[in-house]
């Protein structure tokens, strides 16, 4: 064996030369890949761009008509008329539920109120 | 010749090629560019064929049974190949609707799958429309699942396929016991007293995948390839 | 040893001794768990094909279901017995040419048992239903970095040995071999980082996949059947290479054309449209390096048609050649864009091509190999020349079949399936009774492999002959000594060159 032509290290160099070789492509696949890594925008997010642009005129439209802060500063007004305007309560007979206890009170016998007797001479 | 300039020149060789046919064309084609598909109200859109189904499941378990070696997903144009001529394989010659849909396979069709299932040889016929042929011809007026299920479960039960090749799935199946009424999923095919047969989950999801299969909507101008009607094409 | 064993005067006889001991271990596990998977291949080759014609068999099981097992089969064919025939041959031709013996045996024969554990979890993993549905990927996800590593540890040496080898000219088949060791991990490495690492366009990835199946034929099992061929037919015909600028031709003619091959099979795809193309030109080119190789070595076998004729490992490459002359033919007819590539695209004439690259060329001349190799390593003689006369002519009778089934065959099914008037059933029915043919082919097939299987099972356990005289064909009588016993080193290495006669 020749030991300018086979040692020990130019078997350990060969091995790395070797495995460098067996990669050369995957490495260049490696490098490309870095510089494309960036997903490309797949067709769904395309089609999403337009509905989130209809999304948005729905909402500045519905903003133009009815703005939050007038709605907020009606309420107050509009529960104060309806508490005013509020109808009396009525009461009808057909109106009470069988066997509720408004029902039996008036069903009962009113009891007349104890009133003392006037003193006998 | 020295080892070295045996490797540059072997890398050289297998490079331009590699280059040129595989890493090219792959990351040129990761970045199609979509095509819009003018509409006159919401602005413009882009042809977008969105199927509705299982797609990534169902696609999945097509995989993994070996669909893809007697099944084609490929309509050729016509000067690669006469699938176009058939008259249920592009679309429908006969669209109730539509008129012919009858289209080539394009880029866009395999949206939602990892891996395009163009298929390794034809026993069966191609898949790009089968969602389509089912409901509209095979299981006109009925189920087009119970359809589908009974095919897979034995593709020879159905009189009109008895020379099919197709190979029977009982194991996409499972045989239960009837608890009352039978299920609406329910197999015609005869599972013993009181019990059924019914699609397991691979089943539904390999279903659902094949009735979203139906690739023949309107292309936009960039993709039409098809003959001016005043042709007279077949 | 045998006694009387007529020494030689070469001096480097007791070193070639010395590399034959160094390499048995991992030459013979290679060739005997090679031997294994061809088998359990071809049984599920013979279900697989018996599926095509009569689905009804053997319906029940889900492991056995068509779609699982053609590509169990396939699988198996390429992984486990293919590469590891190529595994075992590069490594003892890469020693014996080198003048080196092999050191690393531990670590080849660990690496192989991974190979081999990654081989039997993959194609479990296709059985039970988790294949990954990529033609000739099919393993599940998991299994490529196994093999990747196992193979690195497993070939790494051959290339030191080549760096270090004696001082000398380099000879043809030192070039196919190491040029195949360095396709096959680009190759791979470029497919399986695509397929499953990088998300593109789902028909891009298909078209990566087509190329990816043809690569493994033209740039890792045809150079190594090549190289092979090259050392042993100058070898045992005592000739040099007929034409060196041939040979020459023939090598790096494959290196330009055969990348560019592959992707045909995805013709009329949403793809970019030279392609396809530019595919079926490059396979069709093919014939050329092809033609310069088959050239060179038939002219050799040619002049020592007797020696052809008694030695099993010539006359299964002589039968292997034939069969790549066939196959670039097959390249070149199946592949005529305007005609024959509409036809058979999705045919059976697709299967039947891929047969014949990987069983009728590069397994016929491995067998060759094995022949010729075995008893060197073991120091053992092949028991009975019959045995190998049946291997060979039951595996020619099935691959006449196959070759049959796919031309005619494939192309009336192409031919059927392009009828569009007909109803689809037609085409399905006509590819009937070559199905069955196929079937046939496979159990001929599988026959002729027992006998290989047993023979090489019997010389594993050492129960070959212990003779000086090698087993010859043919009623021819050895009156010289076997290369095992004489340990003659191959002809063309670490020699000055030999004026042409």
């Amino acid at each position: 064996m020749d030991p300018t032509r086979d040692n020990p290290i130019i078997r350990f160099t060969t091995f790395w030369w070797g495995l460098g070789t067996f990669l050369l492509f995957a490495l260049l696949l490696a490098v490309i890949w870095l510089f494309n890594r960036q997903a490309p925008e797949s067709l769904e997010d395309v089609v999403a761009k337009a509905r989130y642009e209809t999304q948005v005129k729905i909402a500045q439209a519905q903003a133009a008509s009815l703005s939050p802060a007038a709605i907020e500063a009606a309420i107050p007004a509009v529960a104060a008329q309806l508490v005013v305007a509020k109808p009396a309560a009525v009461e009808k007979p057909e109106q009470l539920v069988p066997g509720s206890a408004t029902a039996l009170k008036q069903a009962a016998p009113p009891v007349a109120p104890v009133v003392p007797a006037p003193p006998q001479s | 010749m020295s080892l070295r300039t045996f490797i540059l020149a072997l890398a050289a060789s297998f490079g331009v090629a590699w280059l040129a046919i595989l890493v090219i064309p792959f990351f040129k084609m990761r970045d199609l560019a979509p095509i819009p598909l003018p509409q006159a109200k919401d602005g413009a859109s882009v042809f977008f064929p969105k199927r509705a189904g299982r797609i990534a499941d169902g696609a999945r378990v097509y995989a993994e049974n070996g669909c893809y070696l007697c099944h084609t997903q490929l309509v050729r144009p016509t000067y690669a190949g006469n699938d176009l001529y058939r008259p249920d394989w592009g679309g429908l010659k006969d669209d109730a609707d539509r008129g012919d849909t009858r289209r080539e396979t394009n880029a866009y069709d395999f949206f939602g799958e990892t891996f395009a299932q163009i298929g390794v040889m034809r026993e069966g016929p191609d898949l790009s429309n089968i969602g389509r042929r089912v409901e509209t011809l095979y299981a006109a007026g009925g189920d087009p699942a119970a359809w589908l299920y009974a095919h897979l479960f034995n593709p020879r039960d159905n009189p009109q396929l008895w020379k099919s090749t197709c190979p029977p799935h009982p194991f996409l199946f499972e045989k239960r016991e009837i608890k009352g009424s039978a299920s609406a999923d329910a197999l015609q095919a005869d599972a013993g007293a009181n019990h059924e047969w019914l699609p397991d989950s691979d089943a539904k999801a390999l279903v659902s995948y094949l009735l979203s299969l139906k690739k023949d909507q309107q292309v936009p101008a960039a993709l039409n390839f098809a003959p001016k009607k005043t042709d007279g094409a077949p | 040893m045998s006694s009387a064993i007529p020494t030689t005067t070469d001096p480097d006889a007791p070193l070639c001794a010395g590399i034959d001991r160094s390499l048995r271990h991992p030459v013979m596990f290679f060739l005997t768990s090679g031997a294994a998977w061809l088998a359990v291949a071809l049984v599920l080759g013979v279900i697989a094909s018996a599926k095509i014609h009569s689905p009804g068999l053997l319906a029940d099981c889900g492991w056995l279901s068509y779609g699982r097992v053609f590509p169990a089969h396939l699988n198996l064919l390429v992984y486990g017995w293919g590469m590891q025939a190529a595994f075992a041959v590069i490594l003892w031709l890469m020693a014996q040419l080198s003048r080196k013996p092999c050191t690393s045996a531990v670590t080849i024969l660990t690496a192989g048992h991974v190979w081999n554990l990654g081989v039997a979890l993959g194609v479990v993993g296709i059985l039970s239903g988790n294949g990954t549905g990529m033609p000739w990927m099919e393993f599940p996800a998991f299994t490529w970095p196994v093999l990747l590593v196992s193979y690195f540890a497993i070939v790494v040496g051959a290339f030191i040995q080549f760096r270090v080898r004696a001082a000398g000219p380099v000879v043809i088949t030192q070039w196919y071999l190491l040029a195949a060791l360095i396709w096959l991990p680009w190759i791979f490495l470029t497919a399986n980082l695509m397929l499953h690492c990088m998300a593109g366009n789902p028909v891009m990835a298909a078209a990566i996949n087509a190329w990816y199946k043809s690569a493994l034929v033209f740039l890792f099992f045809t150079p190594v059947a090549l190289g092979t061929a090259y050392a042993l037919v100058t070898e045992l015909t005592g000739r040099p290479v007929a034409s060196d600028a041939m040979a020459k031709l023939g090598f790096w003619s494959l290196a330009v054309i055969a990348p560019w091959a592959g992707m045909q099979r995805l013709a009329g795809a949403p793809v970019p449209y030279f392609l396809p193309y530019v595919g079926a030109a490059a396979t069709a080119l093919l014939f050329i390096p092809v033609c310069a190789a088959a050239t060179n070595l038939l002219r050799a076998l040619w002049s020592c048609r007797e020696t052809c004729a008694a030695s099993p490992a010539l006359r299964f490459i002589t039968a292997g050649i034939v069969a790549l002359v066939l196959l670039a033919a097959a390249s070149v007819l199946l592949n005529l864009p305007d005609s024959t590539l509409r036809l058979t695209q999705f045919s059976l004439a697709g299967y039947g091509f891929d047969v014949l690259a990987i069983y009728g060329f590069f397994s016929l001349v491995m067998f060759g190999a094995a022949y010729f190799i075995v008893p060197r390593v073991t120091g053992r003689e092949w028991l009975s020349g019959r045995l190998m006369v049946m291997h060979l002519h039951f595996s020619l009778y099935g691959l006449v079949t196959i070759l049959l089934v796919a031309v005619c065959g494939g192309l009336e099914h192409g031919f059927n399936q392009e009828n569009w008037q007909q109803p689809w059933l037609r085409a399905v029915v006509s590819a009937d009774p070559y199905a069955v043919a196929n079937t046939f082919a496979w159990c001929l097939i599988l026959f002729s492999n027992l006998f290989f299987l047993i023979h090489l099972t019997l010389m594993w356990l050492r129960l070959g002959l212990e003779r000086a005289l090698p087993m010859l064909l043919a009623g021819a009588r050895a009156t010289s000594p076997s290369s095992a016993a004489a340990a003659v080193p191959l002809a063309g290495a670490g020699q000055a060159a030999t004026p042409h006669h």
